[in-house]
C-alpha cells in the first residue's frame, strides 16, 4: 500500500485492548506439554494453587479448585506450590 | 509575566513549573541536574503543591514510572542527559509505542568512552528512531517555549507520542540568558487540562502494549502517520502560542537565506554563533544563510527542500558522529534534496565532538572551505576539531 492510502486511525491506532478479561478465552491447550490433575481426597482447601496460579486459570469453588484446561499453559507451578501434592502432573497424550 | 536571567536547566524546570505536571520522576546526572534540583527545590518550598516528585533508582525506572504514570492519565515531566538517555533507551520505544504523551527535556553530552561531560548531539540522535518527537533549542527561551509547546502537541489526538526537548550541556544548561517566564494564567490558557485519550483506570481496566502478531506493522504505520501529523500540529500551535506570547518559531529556522548562494545547516547552540558569523561575513560580501534544524523528528524534509531550493552548495555541520558512517544528519538532508531540480553541492562538517567549542572564526573556515568546493565542484567530508593528523 502506498504511504499516501493510509489513514490515521486515532484511538483506534493504539494498540491498546479496551475490553478487560478477554485473555481468559484465549485457547492455550496447544501450548502445554503436561497438565495439572487435581486429588481431592489430598487436598486440604488451603487455596495456594489458586494463589499462585499466574494466568488465574484455576478458579476457587466451594467444592475445592476448579482447573480450566482452556487457559492452563501448563507451568505446573501449581503442582510444584501445592504442599500436600493434591496436583500432580501428567503428560499430555498427543 | 517576568523576566529572568536564568540557566538552561532552569529554564526547563520553569517549563515544567508552569504546566503543573502531576509526576516527576528523576535520577540525577550530568549535566541536568540543576534542572531537577531547581524542581526539588520548588517542591520543598510549595511551589508545586500538585506534584508528585519521586528520585528513582535509575533512568531505566525514570522512564518505566513515567510510562506507568502517563498511563493512568496525568501529565509528567521529567529530564536527563547522556548515559542517563541511554540507559532509558529500551523504554523510550515502549512510551512511544503506547502513544503516551511524556514531555522529557534531554540536556545533551557526548557519550563514553572516553569520558566527556560537554555536549554533543549523539545521545539524543541515538533516539532519532524511536517514534519519539524531537525538538533541539537554540537558547534558553527555546527550551521553556518547547516544553510548553510540547504538551500541546504531545496531548493532540492526532499526534499521541512523546516530546524530547533537547539542548545543548553546559552551552545553555549553565550558561545564564534573559528569559521571559509566562504567567500560569497565559499557560492555562495556551495548555487547558489535560483530557487523556486511553487511560488505565480502576473503573475501566484495559491493556496497553500487549503482544501482537500480524497487526504490528500496522500499529507502526500508525505512529509513523501520527508522527507525520505533528508537523501539521506543530504549525498550527503556533498561532495560538503568538496569540498568548507573541512569539513564534518555524518548523525550520531560516536565517538570511533570501538571497544565499552558500548555506549553512547546523543544530542547536552553535546556531546562534554561526548567526553572528554570518552578519560579519555579509558585511564582506559573502553570500551566506543559514539553516537550524529545530525539529529532527518528525523529519521537514519538504520544507528544508524548499527552503534551499536556490542555493548553490551547503555545509552540513554535524555535532555527532556515526563511526563508519560519518555525521547523522547528512545523510538526511541529501535525501531530502535527491529529489529536487536543482541539486546543490553538498560538504559536511564534523566539529564540536565532546563540547569542543564552536567560535566565530571556526564557522568562517567552514564557509571559506565551502565556497572552495563549490569552486572547485568537490564537495568535502572534514573533520574540523582533529588535532593531529
Amino acid at each position: 500500500m502506498r504511504e499516501e492510502e493510509l489513514s490515521y486511525k486515532g484511538i483506534h491506532g493504539i494498540p491498546v485492548i479496551l475490553e478487560p478479561g478477554n485473555a481468559a478465552r484465549v485457547d492455550r491447550s496447544s501450548w502445554r506439554l503436561v497438565r495439572p490433575v487435581y486429588n481431592k481426597d489430598k487436598c486440604t482447601m488451603c487455596k495456594i494453587c489458586y494463589t499462585y496460579c499466574p494466568d488465574s486459570a484455576i478458579a476457587w469453588t466451594k467444592e475445592g479448585p476448579v482447573i480450566n484446561l482452556t487457559s492452563c499453559k501448563g507451568c505446573m507451578i501449581c503442582v510444584e506450590e501445592c504442599p500436600t501434592n493434591a496436583m500432580t502432573q501428567e503428560k499430555e497424550s498427543s | 509575566m517576568k523576566h529572568l536571567l536564568i540557566t538552561g536547566n532552569e529554564a526547563a524546570a520553569w517549563g515544567a513549573r508552569l504546566i503543573k505536571p502531576h509526576f516527576i520522576p528523576t535520577f540525577p546526572i550530568t549535566p541536568q541536574t540543576e534542572c531537577i534540583e531547581t524542581l526539588a527545590r520548588w517542591k520543598v518550598e510549595g511551589d508545586l503543591p500538585d506534584t508528585d516528585f519521586e528520585r528513582m533508582e535509575s533512568e531505566h525506572s525514570v522512564m518505566s514510572a513515567a510510562i506507568g504514570a502517563a498511563a493512568v492519565g496525568v501529565r509528567v515531566f521529567t529530564a536527563t542527559s547522556s548515559q542517563g538517555l541511554m540507559l532509558m533507551h529500551e523504554v523510550l520505544y515502549i512510551a512511544s509505542g503506547m502513544r503516551l504523551p511524556i514531555v522529557m527535556v534531554n540536556i545533551s553530552r557526548g557519550l563514553s568512552a572516553p569520558v566527556t561531560l560537554w555536549s554533543d548531539h549523539n545521545d539524543f540522535l541515538d533516539q532519532r528512531d524511536s517514534g519519539w518527537i524531537m525538538f533541539h533549542a537554540e537558547n534558553n527561551q527555546e527550551v521553556l517555549d518547547m516544553v510548553l509547546q510540547g504538551y500541546r502537541i504531545a496531548e493532540d489526538p492526532r499526534v499521541l507520542l512523546p516530546v524530547m526537548v533537547n539542548m545543548d550541556g553546559y552551552v545553555l544548561s549553565f550558561t545564564d540568558e534573559p528569559v521571559i517566564i509566562p504567567s500560569y494564567e497565559d499557560v492555562k490558557q495556551f495548555l487547558p487540562a489535560y483530557d487523556p485519550q486511553h487511560t488505565i483506570t480502576s473503573d475501566r481496566p484495559v491493556t496497553v502494549g500487549p503482544p501482537v502478531m500480524d497487526e504490528y506493522t500496522d500499529y507502526k504505520a500508525q505512529m509513523h502517520l501520527a508522527s507525520r501529523n505533528a508537523l501539521t500540529v506543530l504549525d498550527e500551535v503556533q498561532n495560538d502560542f503568538e496569540k498568548i506570547f507573541g512569539r513564534r518559531y518555524h518548523t525550520v529556522d531560516e536565517f538570511m537565506l533570501d538571497d544565499a548562494e552558500l548555506v549553512l545547516i547546523t543544530q542547536g547552540s552553535m546556531s546562534t554563533t554561526a548567526k553572528a558569523a554570518i552578519l560579519e561575513m555579509r558585511e564582506e560580501g559573502i553570500k551566506v544563510g543559514l539553516l537550524r534544524l529545530r525539529v529532527i523528528r518528525p523529519w521537514p524534509g519538504e520544507i528544508i527542500c524548499k527552503a534551499l531550493q536556490n542555493v548553490k552548495a551547503i555545509a552540513v555541520i554535524d555535532r555527532n558522529i556515526a563511526p563508519g558512517k560519518g555525521g547523522i544528519m547528512l545523510p538526511e538532508i541529501v535525501e531530502s534534496l535527491y529529489h529536487s531540480i536543482n541539486r546543490p553541492l553538498v560538504s559536511g562538517f564534523i566539529v564540536g565532538l565532546g563540547g569542543k567549542p564552536q567560535t566565530e572564526a571556526k564557522i568562517k573556515e567552514i564557509t571559506h572551505k565551502l565556497a572552495n568546493d563549490l569552486a572547485s565542484g568537490r564537495p568535502r567530508i572534514e573533520w574540523n576539531d582533529v588535532e593531529v593528523s
